[in-house]
């Protein structure tokens, strides 16, 4: 991985979307400080299976999200992000390597927390949206945050991440249909 | 230590642990167990069985991992960055826009204009570049492409729907903004990049029209409108290097030599144009006109369409604009269910009662008017008179006869010919004083411009200006600017042909259609001039009718067509085949008689 070599600042969003019938699909999108993509994975849909629902018990979610798709996607990517964004505190588990992981704030009006993370969170008081980091130095952070609210809304690639992974759901949902008929 | 452990896969999906439990001792039994991957459960349960000193049986999950398989790809712009080119991800232009803005300047944004892929990009890859992208405001931002206004949130869709569209047909409802979402498009392909030279064909009282918006809502693009001789034409087909070149539709049909490049001495080759653009694009419904012969004819890349009425008369005008945008999707015949699946992806039609809820109402009344007794008496006579004349020719009557009857009683309608008298003209001076006195103006339409001057001679004292075929081109702005400037001027009286299509008329509240027109998508282009984004007030708009004459027997056919014509968008297939009158319906408006019998047809 490299990419983060570079005076510019990019940024990695950590998303996933979750359909009852379909399972977790997780999507990392990757964009420069201008909010343009520069590189996109997304997995394929995982089911836990019973055994592993039972297995994992209420860890279940945090290790799929971070240990499994958060960190896979991370891999997977040839940018290595100066930090990575994500919602959903549940990939949190991303956090153990080098690349910092901040958690936005959800659209509160879709029904998203704005509560603070449990464990040792400190919110970007110079972000004008809600975001918690876990560094000490957090004015590096707070600069190329800034930077990149200049062209976008920080939380906004989140739903870019759920438009894309809707769209290869239902391209693969026709082909199936497709293949079906024929 | 060496533990015994158990595998299970994922086919005990479903189990329950006491079957888990009773399962385990059948399964196969591994070596080791891979500690990272065991759980706090088993290694208690191992824990427990220690401490009762037996030999512990341990089962564990081998299988726990999630197979993940994952898509994705560097994007463009990532390649660029991964090989250093990190400047060719932005113009000059956008750096400076960054280094003068800060985050201040922004506002926080709940709705986001996406632009998504037109379904004719079918690969998974090249679908996600288009929904990678970030919306359309922050496109702008970045181009810092500002707006003289707000737009609505709709008119951010009409420009998504647009830009990323090879073929598209804008199809909204008069008064909805179809002007700037198509320059704002154009603009934001011109700055990406995509369109070095766009083509825009209006109808020729609209070029100025065009040029004043252009200047509005892109003011740095270059414009240039093909006009004056030949050769000044020729110059500008061919030399001009504005981004956006204005033609009226008789240019494009006069010079199409020049566009193609025959007529030049060496041979330059056609003229090809990143995007052409038509407005008033049912001015080429004819797929076997001139006009569409032309346009489709110029080399382009790009092709859209603005139109309030893609069906004006019938569901084969979308085929003949589709002959332009995208030939071969539609053809003329089509059924209007099909029609309407084939084009869905590429026609976008909004109305003013589903996206302007803030949009003052329109109040739309039918007023039958008895004719004065010299003027009924008149209408009696010519009626029968015609009617007697059309059934004694019996089977050679002809469309064009049963049409000029109706033509010189619809006259008659408005102005007895011999005394002058006119129920209408009375009416709407009545009218028309009330107007004044709300202190708004007042548009008048008729189909003939001698009803026109003779409501002028009666209408003195409200300032009457005239917007018809024969005021010369070159006077028909000064007349509207008049209109909307001059506080003596209370009421402009047009001609449907003239003055219903493309003008901005918002600041008069009263509309009066002092005859009807043959087809209400044209009553609805002249009503929508003053019904429109901008209008300060109500918009009351009166129709005319002479009680029991052909103007009723005519608004009662037109009446039931008039709800019909959504029907290829909306998925109806009781669309009719005809928008306006057809032949049969015209001939229904009589009674005609012939010694064979009812004449039912019409060469």
């Amino acid at each position: 991985m490299n990419g983060s070599d570079t005076t510019e600042p990019t940024f990695g969003y950590l998303d996933i979307l979750e359909d009852a019938a379909l399972g977790t699909t997780g999507g990392y999108l990757i964009v420069s400080a201008t909010g343009r993509p520069l590189e996109f994975h997304c997995t394929a849909p995982v089911a836990p299976s019973r055994a592993q629902q039972i297995l994992f018990g209420p860890t279940l979610r945090p290790h799929l999200l971070g240990e499994q798709i958060g960190a896979t996607l991370v891999e997977r990517a040839q940018i290595s992000p100066s930090v990575i964004l994500a919602v959903d505190a549940d990939f949190v588990g991303v956090s153990d390597r080098q690349t910092p992981l901040l958690l936005v704030a959800g659209d509160q009006e879709a029904g998203d927390q704005d509560a603070p993370p449990r464990g040792d969170w400190k919110r970007l008081t110079e972000c004008d949206q809600s975001v918690w980091h876990a560094q000490h130095d957090a004015q590096p952070i707070a600069e190329w945050l800034s930077l990149l609210s200049v062209s976008i809304d920080i939380a906004e690639p989140f739903e870019r991440i759920r438009e894309a992974i809707r769209e290869a759901q239902r391209l693969g949902q026709e082909g199936t249909a497709e293949r079906d008929a024929a | 230590m060496t533990l015994r452990s158990t595998s299970l896969d994922d086919a005990s999906d479903g189990v329950s642990l006491s079957e888990m439990a009773i399962q385990l001792p059948q399964v196969e039994v591994a070596s080791s167990i891979d500690l990272a991957q065991s759980t706090a459960t088993v290694e208690q349960s191992w824990d427990r069985e220690q401490l009762a000193g037996e030999t512990p049986v341990v089962a564990s999950l081998s299988t726990v991992g999630f197979s993940l398989r994952t898509f994705g790809r560097l994007l463009p712009e990532g390649q660029s960055r991964l090989a250093g080119d990190r400047s060719s991800n932005r113009s000059p232009d956008e750096s400076k826009v960054r280094r003068t803005r800060t985050r201040r300047e922004r506002s926080p944004r709940k709705r986001y204009t996406r632009i998504r892929p037109p379904s004719d990009v079918v690969k998974l890859e090249d679908r996600l570049q288009y929904l990678l992208q970030p919306p359309l405001e922050a496109l702008l931002e970045a181009k810092s492409l500002r707006f003289p206004f707000h737009p609505f949130p709709y008119q951010l869709d009409g420009i998504a729907f647009l830009y990323p569209r090879r073929h598209a047909v804008l199809a909204d409802e008069m008064g909805l903004g179809k002007t700037m979402q198509a320059i704002s498009a154009i603009r934001l392909l011109a700055h990406s990049g995509q369109t070095r030279r766009a083509l825009l064909v209006c109808p020729k009282p609209l070029v100025t029209n065009w040029q004043r918006e252009l200047a509005t809502w892109a003011p740095e693009l270059s414009v240039v409108v093909v006009e004056g001789s030949q050769t000044q034409r020729q110059f500008v087909w061919r030399q001009s290097t504005a981004v956006v070149t204005i033609a009226n539709y008789e240019s494009v049909v006069r010079d199409q030599s020049i566009i193609a490049g025959d007529s030049l001495p060496e041979d330059a080759g056609p003229l090809a144009f990143d995007l052409v653009v038509l407005d008033e694009s049912q001015r080429i419904k004819n797929s076997r006109g001139a006009t569409s012969h032309a346009v489709r004819s110029i080399e382009r890349d790009r092709s859209w369409a603005l139109t309030g009425t893609p069906i004006e008369n019938s569901v084969d005008d979308l085929a003949g604009i589709f002959d332009f945008v995208s030939p071969g999707v539609v053809r003329p015949g089509m059924k209007p269910r099909l029609m309407g699946q084939a084009v869905r992806d590429s026609v976008l039609r909004r109305t003013k009662d589903r996206v302007l809820t803030d949009l003052p109402p329109k109040i739309v009344r039918d007023e039958q008017i008895d004719l004065s007794p010299k003027q009924w008496e008149t209408y009696q006579r010519a009626e029968q008179e015609g009617v007697i004349e059309l059934g004694g020719m019996g089977s050679q009557v002809t469309i064009q006869h049963v049409f000029e009857l109706v033509l010189r009683l619809k006259q008659i309608c408005n102005f007895d010919p011999v005394a002058g008298d006119s129920s209408k003209a009375e009416r709407l001076e009545a009218e028309l004083e009330e107007c004044v006195a709300s202190g708004r103006k007042a548009i008048v339409f008729s189909q003939w411009v001698e009803s026109i001057q003779q409501l002028t001679k009666r209408l003195q004292r409200f300032g009457p200006l005239e917007y018809h075929g024969r005021v010369p081109h070159r006077q028909r702005d000064g007349v509207i600017e008049q209109f909307r400037s001059d506080p003596n001027s209370h009421v402009i009286l047009m001609s449907y042909g003239a003055g219903s299509v493309g003008l901005n008329l918002q600041f008069a509240g009263y509309v009066f259609l002092f005859d009807r027109w043959w087809n209400p998508a044209v009553e609805d282009q002249a009503i929508n001039r003053a019904h429109r984004i901008g209008a300060a007030g109500p918009v009351t708009v009166t129709r005319m009718i002479a009680a029991g004459t052909i103007e009723q027997r005519i608004d009662d056919v037109l009446a039931q067509k008039r709800e019909l014509f959504a029907s290829v968008f909306d998925d109806d297939s009781r669309a009719p085949t005809s928008y306006g009158l057809t032949r049969g319906e015209l001939l229904s408006l009589f009674d005609l008689q012939s010694p064979e019998g009812p004449v039912r047809d019409a060469a």
